[in-house]
């Protein structure tokens, strides 16, 4: 696909270019696929699940060295400049931010287990959390396949919406811890250790509604050649959540 | 000349130069040219810092070469050309009725795409200018050609020799032999038309090391169609499409975030 009106003198450059973009959104697909999977895992207590996408994260891993292999190829063979030199670069970073997501996804199936385990249930607001940090990856990763600047820039303003709900579960997970510390009611460390793994799950969310506003603020460069500035409206703050008694 | 159309034209380049901080060398304000009926330069207005490098890039035929000609007037001699608009020298209109070609041309050096070493010494070669001007005297010669050799960093590949033909030397290094040539003259502006085509890279690689070590000291222009080359050698660059100036500015700028969608359909590849 051409990154500008024209195609290049060079064919054979817009086929690197293609392809460099097709591994992306392979990429991409599969991080969204990771997560669904992952918070399916996570609410339906299916260890198997868990266990099999564990498994899938390498491929994530490999997709991004061969994002990087072609980038430094495309670099090495045509030396980019311009739009050009933006995109393939920013693909790279991009890469980089759906490699993390995936590691999200693979930590978070790792604790989904030891909750499966224990049988303990996920506060109500988790999967609606799930969905929501499912759909800003769907929506960055739309916006880079369509390079929509404007779809870019309402994924990096509504990412408050997740620190909000993040900052929610965080609440309901420490009011149940608290609940029961006021019951005196008898805790097992592994009820306890159960809690904390869901707090890092809330926070994985968190973090992965993170590397989407960066892959936002990537494809604005890419599309624009600037880079945002401004400072990116804040939602809940999972710090005062924690704080809060 | 109809100055709606001049100033029209003007507004239609993207400007964001780079300045030197030194002020400007050269000014070329609304520049056209025509060789006989065809007009090859339309309206170009373009300040060159001092003491930076500027490239002219662009598509064979764009105008850059007749451009970097106009600056020391190797134009005249062509039948049939016309010029309206001004370049000005250190503020000194260099197309004034009364501007002295010889004395402007001894203000400027210049450097061709093919080396053009004279059929004598490298030592002669290089005292040329200042022989012409009448300088006899040995030990200003010889200082001269060694600070000149040594500023096109020849210096050390060629002491042993300066008596020899400078037509043995190789052609990267009768390129350099030509700059340290121009360099002796003391130019205020150094203009390189295509300096290293004809050279091999490693070659190449010497003389654009040379226009970064005299960046700050002389003033460059260099027309290049290569380029990586301008994105390396240069602080400002200037793009140029059918006789007119499209965009000229920061050279990161011109490579990274052109402002103009013909700038960057040229820099990316995309027509030429």
């Amino acid at each position: 696909m051409n990154q500008g009106e024209h195609s290049h003198i060079v064919s054979s450059f817009d086929n690197d270019l293609a392809q460099l973009e097709r591994k992306v959104l392979e990429m991409g697909g599969l991080a969204e696929a990771q997560l669904r999977d992952a918070m399916e895992a996570l609410v339906r207590q299916d260890a198997e699940a868990a266990q099999a996408l564990i498994g899938r994260d390498s491929e994530i891993d490999e997709c991004e060295r061969k994002i990087e292999a072609s980038a430094l190829s495309i670099i090495a063979r045509r030396q980019p400049m311009a739009n050009d030199l933006r995109y393939v670069f920013g693909n790279v970073k991009i890469a980089g931010s759906l490699e993390r997501i995936g590691d999200y996804a693979k930590n978070i199936a790792k604790r989904s287990l030891i909750l499966t385990k224990n049988r303990l249930q996920v506060p109500p607001d988790m999967a609606a959390l799930g969905s929501l940090a499912q759909r800003t990856v769907r929506d960055v990763m739309d916006s880079f396949t369509t390079r929509d600047a404007h779809k870019a820039e309402m994924v990096w303003q509504h990412d408050h919406e997740l620190d909000d709900l993040v900052a929610r579960v965080m609440r309901q997970v420490i009011s149940r811890m608290s609940q029961d510390l006021i019951a005196n009611t008898a805790k097992t460390t592994e009820e306890v250790e159960c809690s904390t793994h869901l707090l890092f799950v809330t926070k994985n969310l968190e973090r992965v509604g993170d590397h989407a506003t960066n892959i936002a603020e990537v494809i604005q460069f890419q599309l624009s050649g600037g880079w945002k500035t401004a400072e990116r409206p804040k939602g809940g703050d999972s710090l005062q959540a924690v704080g809060r008694r | 000349m109809n100055m709606d159309i001049a100033t029209a034209a003007r507004e239609d380049t993207v400007y964001h130069v780079k300045r030197g901080g030194t002020g400007e060398v050269l000014g070329i304000e609304n520049l056209s040219l025509w060789y006989s009926k065809a007009q090859a330069l339309y309206n170009v207005t373009m300040p060159i810092e001092k003491g930076l490098v500027t490239a002219l890039i662009g598509p064979s035929g764009c105008g850059k070469s007749t451009l970097l000609r106009c600056i020391n007037r190797m134009n005249d001699l062509v039948d049939g050309l016309s010029i309206t608009g001004s370049i000005k020298l250190h503020g000194d209109n260099i197309y004034a009725r009364d501007a002295d070609v010889i004395a402007l041309r001894k203000r400027m050096g210049m450097v061709f795409q093919k080396p053009n070493p004279f059929p004598m010494s490298i030592f002669q070669n290089v005292v040329y200018p200042l022989k012409v001007d009448g300088v006899r005297d040995k030990t200003q010669l010889e200082e001269t050609c060694e600070r000149a050799l040594r500023s096109a960093a020849l210096w050390n590949e060629v002491k042993d020799r300066l008596d020899q033909s400078a037509l043995g030397l190789s052609g990267g290094q009768q390129q350099r032999l030509c700059i340290a040539r121009a360099v002796a003259a003391d130019p205020e502006v150094l203009l390189m038309d295509e300096p290293c085509s004809a050279l091999d890279p490693i070659a190449t690689a010497k003389i654009e090391d040379l226009i970064s070590e005299l960046t700050g000291h002389y003033s460059i222009i260099i027309v290049t169609h290569n380029m990586q080359q301008a994105a390396r050698v240069s602080d400002n660059t200037a793009f140029m499409y059918l006789g007119r100036l499209i965009e000229y500015g920061d050279t990161e700028v011109v490579f990274q975030t052109p402002k103009s969608g013909k700038t960057q359909d040229y820099v990316t590849g995309r027509f030429g």
